[in-house]
């Protein structure tokens, strides 16, 4: 998969779940979320034990951090379930491996759902990734 | 065996014989008698499903309460793959782990480790309750 064809996979995902939760997607897909108290270095990371997916969180971030890197873990989960390489994909925000760029991409992607349009009055990239709480190194997504 | 194994399942919900008996709705002393005289299978069947274990645990001839317990061989595959995810990390550039490219505080890896380890455990339990054709599953 290219980069490019990210946004639109993704919006393919949130469409035939209906959702732009990424608890209830993974839900759905039967993917089992396991939070953990991993230290200040891990935020999160995906694996897959014979056909189950995973994805490890971690305790200690906020709600909203949750949210993001349970984001980006499901589009692992979702459009990378073999990656074995890096079989625990730590989710760097300046990484600029192709896969956790479409990940952080995807993320992204998934959690603007489109309310923002009506809240603020033409908005720039900082405001709206505020308004979702996703981590500003993400606007290059946008 | 298999009023023991009765008895030990009462034991650890902490009911006497007599109290499971009420429960499931048997005469009394009619379980203690089962060592003399064999219940017949539809008892069998409902004591099994009240402590829900397969009919072949209570009789003796299987170690697995159900078939998707986990067993000795699994519990060691467990433990080799966990091996083997240890010499991955080691292997310092095969996995985009640590923060600019430092090394992991031992506590965090330790504690990934254990979230890896409670994965693979929930992860064979699920796959087996999941894709286990039925005619292995219990009671069929």
């Amino acid at each position: 998969m290219l980069l490019r064809e990210v946004p639109s996979a993704v919006a393919k995902l949130s469409k035939l779940h209906n959702s732009h939760d990424p608890f209830k997607i993974a839900n759905d897909l039967d993917i089992q979320i396991l939070t953990n108290d991993f230290g200040d270095d891990v935020f999160g990371f995906y694996n897959k034990v014979s056909r189950i997916k995973f994805i490890h969180l971690n305790s200690r971030l906020t709600e909203d951090e949750m949210r993001f890197v349970c984001a980006h873990e499901l589009i692992h989960a979702v459009f990378h379930p073999n990656e074995n390489t890096p079989q625990l994909s730590r989710i760097n925000l300046n990484s600029t491996s192709k896969i956790e760029a479409q990940a952080n991409c995807g993320a992204t992607c998934l959690l603007i759902d489109g309310s923002h349009e009506s809240e603020l009055y033409q908005p720039t990239k900082q405001e709206i990734l505020n308004y979702y709480a996703i981590p500003l190194e993400m606007e290059l997504y946008i | 065996m298999l009023l023991n194994r009765v008895k030990e399942l009462a034991n650890e919900r902490n009911m006497t014989i007599a109290e499971l008996e009420r429960k499931l709705n048997f005469g009394q002393g009619s379980i203690s008698k089962w060592n003399k005289q064999s219940p017949s299978s539809e008892r069998l069947q409902k004591a099994a499903d009240y402590f829900d274990v397969s009919t072949d645990y209570l009789l003796g001839r299987t170690d697995k309460r159900n078939y998707y317990d986990l067993t000795e061989k699994d519990q060691k595959d467990i433990q080799k793959q966990l091996e083997k995810i240890v010499e991955d990390m080691s292997k310092a550039d095969s996995i985009a782990f640590s923060k600019d490219s430092e090394e992991l505080s031992p506590e965090a890896k330790a504690a990934v480790l254990a979230s890896l380890e409670e994965s693979l455990r929930i992860g064979k339990t699920l796959a087996k309750k999941k894709f286990t054709p039925n005619k292995y599953r219990n009671g069929q």
